[in-house]
């Protein structure tokens, strides 16, 4: 199986990789694991006080495509409202990396990451 | 010929349970495989030298699932009717994540602790401890017939596995790197 060049970019060059602070009030955290192969993802986001996301931040301990589909995901959510957010689907992270089949749950791990992330965040305010 | 419906347990004579005994496992193994061997039916026609093959395959993997404590689990909860569904099944259960990332964290930094060795010699047991703890927790919710609790334990064990295998390739590394 090859890896589309997206994959690769966002695997050699991941963006956003870090950790917030998950007890602060601003920032939501959402953690999800595929049992399929034993990956784990860690994504963050930081809210401002008009409800956009102004950072977001990942951990990601997986395959090239799960790394690659959180780091995309942190890039889209910036400057995103959190209904925005929500409305991403997995079959957009799988699109636009070009994921095989066999690769689209990293996607779907993506996708519960990010909705983790923002039910976090909405449960302290 | 083989009886293809029976259950992998039933086919190597044994008891449907987690627990087996794995000296049967491997006598039953090889005295089938032998038995069907597609070499003894190289002068059948077509028709029996498929079958041979198809029962091989199926012997084979009847073997592979029965001797990984994980698919035997996995397999045991197939059997009683609970299904799974690697595309979607997600684990959420934020305290064992936070614990998975902890431990990978730390599997990571073994490069820069004072005693390399040491340090995932600790780590590797801790992982070879808490695995045994989810079998255990495994045939503590079949026997309780809390079949959704089960299938949780056996996904949580591929977790486990993955961070094993990461312990070995880390170990083998600081060893190589020694000589």
């Amino acid at each position: 199986m090859a890896y589309s060049e997206k994959v690769i970019d966002h695997y050699e060059n991941p963006r956003n990789v870090g950790a917030m602070d998950k007890d602060a009030t601003d920032v939501g955290t959402g953690m999800v694991g595929a049992p399929a192969c034993g990956d784990v993802m860690k994504l963050q986001i930081k809210v401002g006080a008009d409800g956009i996301i102004e950072d977001a931040k990942f951990k990601t301990y997986g395959c090239g495509s799960a790394i690659a589909s959180s780091s995309l995901l942190t890039e889209w959510v910036k400057g995103k409202s959190l209904d925005e957010v929500k409305a991403i689907k997995n079959t957009d992270i799988a699109d636009e990396l070009e994921l095989p089949p066999v690769k689209v749950h990293c996607s779907v791990l993506a996708e519960d990451a990010i909705k983790a992330a923002v039910a976090d965040f909405q449960s302290k305010q | 010929m083989l009886d293809f419906k029976q259950s992998y347990f039933k086919l190597f004579g044994l008891p449907e349970t987690f627990e087996i005994d794995f000296a049967k496992l491997g006598f039953a193994f090889r005295e089938l495989q032998a038995k069907y061997h597609p070499d003894r039916f190289i002068n059948a026609d077509d028709k029996e030298r498929l079958v041979a093959v198809q029962t091989t395959g199926l012997i084979n993997e009847a073997n592979e699932t029965l001797k990984s404590s994980r698919l035997r689990a996995r397999y045991l909860l197939k059997l009683v009717g609970v299904d799974f569904d690697d595309e979607i099944d997600t684990t959420s259960d934020g305290a064992f994540l936070m614990h998975q990332m902890e431990i990978r964290e730390a599997l990571e930094e073994v490069g820069s602790a004072q005693d390399p060795l040491a340090r995932i010699d600790d780590l590797a047991q801790e992982i070879s401890g808490e695995a045994d703890a989810l079998k255990d927790d495994f045939v503590d919710q079949m026997e309780a017939g809390n079949l959704d609790a089960a299938k949780e334990a056996v996904l949580k064990m591929k977790f486990f596995e993955r961070l094993c295998q990461e312990s070995r390739q880390i170990t083998e590394k600081l060893e190589d790197d020694l000589f």
